[in-house]
């Protein structure tokens, strides 16, 4: 008996049209749950197009003067399609629970696939911590800022300093998490469907503040920001004097320092691609929860339908800011130089434009919607991992256990929340989390490495798995899968050698310290595989047949 | 499969049991090979053999034909293009069937559709013990098969009279290690009024009287599709009467699908080891008393081969571990 259904799709044909399929009275062969939902959960890694410009650009802007934003962002989503490719075709073909664990165990081997999983694990263990106190470092303290300077107000820019202290940051942060674990458990539907209203919330925001930004000239901006900075600056031309004021502090600018940097726009990538678009292919690990996981249409438009739809906002949105705000502004504001206490938001930036207190609140805390999901998808991650770890028998076997009322792993998911409150205290709490959880992401590039090495191999390592998969497929007589595996390394190549030569741009000190991660999650995952595969061949049990297929023929 | 247990034993009795292939050329060929690929001693089909779907491959009037399968598109197929085109359907658990439109259109009335489907069924079962003929014989390799809930009667006799494959239903069956089996591919009601339903009063006298063949219940081991109800292996989607999965709040929503039936035996029997099937989303592994109760699931879907692999003690259960082949 099945009560989930892969059937193909009836045909509406004519009446001497024979149709697609032809049933039997047999059990199963019911309707499945809609995609949508998976779309939104991939637009939101790692975060709502609102949440990559609002942190994307703060960071981008000043550590990569003279990078050319658009051009960074295009390059971005062409080299990740080739990620997207690979991870949509793998996914679909091996529609598990543990996503890249499982189909990169079973394609390479058990080690690269534990140390892919472990290098996504840990990334996204420290990103759940990183989202969480995002809600108020780059939420709601600035939301309260902007109300408050634009209304004119001290409670609120108080209240927002207030909250911007460690303790409710980390307050606010564990209760995002505890509510984002509790709608977990109660169910992947609940809370896909509160990720799903709260994108489209943020996005509400965002798209508000882009048609406004949109419609207002570079001339009403400076007029309107000069007038609005004055009591704060003091000055008649606000808008000048902070980019003179960047420039003199060293900041470059393109049109005053020889055009756009090449290099700088190669490094640009992937702190911007990363924030917005790259982890796009997020839901694999929740492919078997979802019905027609395995069918390849279905995981290319959740992952493209994502990928695009969020890289095409997050161009949009910096399009029109550098049209209306201007390039050299919003460059020298991200670096600091204006003399307004509160962020270089986009929001504030759009309120501005209008002159309007109303909707600098609801564009300011629409950005706070960015960020639950965000927390989310990284806590969903670090719950199925264990759970497929479990399954395999690297882990306790408890950590399988599903809810018979809700059918979540609610042992995986205490586990992550127990995991999640650690880090969120260590993002709130240490100076240094940042630059730490910036060295870990890059372990994500192990995962994303790995997987392309599966696309490239699948169909000789294993024909049998391959042929006839949802990833056997052709475009004018050539395959799909490799090609994608060689422009995924190829791109993952080219980031990691960008990340190396931009690696004090992002806050890391040495070379050792930014390989060090990336290197040891495949040692450690390693040493781990091999010390659970002699436990349990002590006590009769090859875990390497776990990960085989026996062949047919 | 536990991550802390007690230290390896002395080798005792290996089996490896899968359930609800549902047609899948492709997992019952990894079905056989599995003794060598695994190294166990016997294998086990717990029931549910044959698929659900006939897919037509329909003639075009030239000589060439076209097919329309799950994300595919066959035009303009030969012949070698249609053997190709059946091979992917079979391997998938589905049944080509090709004709002219006309000759397919026949389908569409049900008793001509269910006599082609019980052909056809059956036909494939034929093969498939012919195939388990030509590989098992002589390996030494019991091979245990039994029919499930959502198979034609009829199949039983393709089942019987081989030498190699042992059909299990409704039988007890000793063992060289001293093990006994008892299996039943009946199942409790379910929504789609499948071939061999029971009333939990049916089950539950059918299981007794299988019992009652039983000398020693320690070692026993019960093949039964349905799983115990409420055992965390038979949670399945609520349906409604339009076979619709129920939604809440909370996503789909679940319900124990199992046999009370089954649960009585498993608790008053105790049986040392219970291998079910039937619901392919509730894999796992429980113990009810001293009884290990496994489900294995099925991603027939998939083409792969889900399944357990098991060590017996004599009276107990040394290790088990689930693999997807």
């Amino acid at each position: 008996m099945s009560t989930s259904s892969d059937a193909p799709q009836a045909q509406s044909g004519g009446a001497a049209k024979p149709r697609q399929f032809y049933a039997r009275n047999a059990t199963g062969l019911v309707r499945q749950v809609p995609m949508l939902d998976m779309i939104f959960f991939n637009a939101n890694s790692t975060t709502a197009f609102t949440g990559a410009l609002a942190v994307g650009l703060f960071v981008v802007m000043p550590a990569f003067p003279r990078a050319n934003i658009l051009l960074a962002i295009v390059l971005g989503i062409v080299g990740c399609s080739f990620i997207w490719m690979s991870f949509a075709l793998l996914g679909a073909a091996i529609p598990k629970v543990g996503g890249d664990y499982v189909f990169n165990g079973r394609i390479l081997h058990p080690i690269f696939g534990l140390a892919g999983n472990l290098g996504a694990f840990v990334a996204a263990w420290l990103a759940a911590g990183f989202w969480a106190i995002s809600v108020v470092r780059a939420g709601i303290a600035p939301a309260f800022g902007i109300v408050g300077v634009t209304t004119g107000n001290h409670w609120w820019i108080n209240a927002g300093n207030t909250l911007a202290e460690k303790g409710w940051v980390f307050a606010i942060g564990v209760a995002t998490v505890a509510v984002m674990t509790i709608l977990s458990i109660v169910g992947t539907k609940v809370v896909m469907r509160a990720q799903s209203i709260f994108y489209l919330i943020t996005c509400i925001g965002g798209l508000l503040a882009f048609v406004i930004l949109l419609f207002t000239s570079r001339g009403t901006f400076v007029s309107h920001l000069n007038s609005f900075s004055r009591p704060f600056t003091h000055q008649s031309d606000t808008y000048q004097s902070t980019v003179n004021a960047a420039v003199k502090g060293g900041l470059q600018l393109p049109d005053r320092a020889g055009g756009y940097s090449t290099g700088n726009t190669l490094g640009a990538i992937y702190p911007i691609i990363g924030a917005a678009i790259m982890w796009v292919w997020w839901g694999v690990y929740l492919a078997a929860e979802m019905k027609g996981g395995g069918r390849r249409n279905r995981q290319l438009s959740a992952i493209f339908g994502a990928g695009f739809g969020q890289g095409l906002l997050v161009l949009i949105g910096a399009a029109i800011f550098f049209k209306t705000i201007g390039y050299d502004f919003f460059a020298a504001a991200n670096a600091g130089a204006y003399g307004v206490p509160v962020g270089p938001y986009f929001g504030f930036f759009a309120a501005i434009g209008v002159h309007s207190n109303l909707v600098a609140f609801l564009i300011s805390f629409a950005v706070i919607f960015a960020f639950p999901p965000a927390v989310y998808i990284n806590l969903a991650m670090c719950q199925r991992a264990p759970f497929a770890w479990a399954w395999d028998g690297l882990a306790p076997q408890w950590l399988t256990r599903v809810s018979d009322r809700y059918h979540t792993p609610v042992a995986a998911m205490l586990v992550t929340f127990c995991l999640c409150i650690a880090t969120t205290a260590w993002a709130a709490f240490s100076s240094s989390f940042a630059t730490i959880f910036t060295i870990f992401t890059l372990c994500g590039f192990v995962t994303i490495a790995i997987t392309g090495l599966s696309a490239i191999t699948m169909a000789r390592r294993h024909p049998e798995l391959y042929r006839g998969s949802a990833a056997d497929w052709s475009v004018l007589g050539v395959p799909v899968l490799p090609i994608a595996g060689l422009g995924t390394l190829a791109f993952t190549a080219l980031m990691v050698v960008e990340s190396i030569r931009f690696h004090a741009a992002l806050g890391v000190s040495s070379l050792a310290e930014l390989l060090g991660p990336p290197v040891g999650v495949i040692v450690v995952g390693a040493a781990y595989y091999l010390g659970a595969r002699a436990f349990q061949k002590g006590r009769g049990i090859d875990l390497d047949l776990a990960y085989k297929t026996i062949p047919p023929d | 499969m536990p991550l802390f247990a007690r230290r390896r034993q002395e080798r005792g009795l290996r089996l490896f049991f899968c359930t609800d292939v549902h047609g899948s050329e492709q997992c019952f060929r990894k079905f056989l090979n599995a003794a060598s690929f695994y190294g166990v001693d016997h294998l086990v089909l717990g029931g549910d053999m044959l698929g659900k779907l006939l897919i037509p491959i329909v003639e075009n009037g030239n000589g060439t034909y076209y097919c329309r399968y799950g994300d595919q598109r066959y035009e303009d197929l030969d012949d070698a293009g249609v053997n190709a085109v059946k091979d992917e359907i079979r391997r998938f658990g589905h049944y080509p069937v090709v004709g002219t439109p006309e000759l397919l259109q026949e389908l569409e009335d049900e008793q001509a559709r269910e006599r082609v489907f019980r052909k056809i069924a059956y036909d494939s079962v034929v093969d498939w013990v012919t195939l388990a003929e030509e590989r098992l014989r002589g390996t030494g390799v019991r091979c245990f098969m039994a029919p499930g809930n959502d198979d034609f009667l009829e199949i039983d006799n393709a089942l019987r009279g081989s030498d190699v494959v042992e059909f299990a239903e409704g039988r007890r069956i000793s063992l060289e290690s001293g093990h006994e089996l008892i299996t039943t591919g009946y199942s409790n009601p379910t929504p789609w009024d499948t071939e061999r339903e029971l009333s939990e009063e049916q089950l539950a006298e059918l299981l007794k009287s299988m019992m009652g063949e039983v000398e020693n219940p320690d070692s026993l081991i019960a093949v039964i599709h349905p799983p115990p109800h409420n055992s965390e292996l038979d949670s399945a989607p609520a349906l409604d009467d339009d076979l619709q999965m129920k939604m809440d709040a909370g996503g789909v929503r679940m319900a124990p699908v199992g046999s009370t039936a089954v649960r009585k035996f498993i608790e008053q029997a105790q049986p040392l080891l219970g291998l079910h099937g039937h619901v392919h989303e509730s894999r796992g592994v429980v113990k009810i008393g001293r009884t290990m109760c496994i489900n294995p699931g099925s991603e027939y879907t998939d083409g792969v081969l889900s399944g357990s692999i098991l060590e017996l003690g004599r009276t107990d259960v040394v290790s088990h571990q689930f693999v997807a082949g």
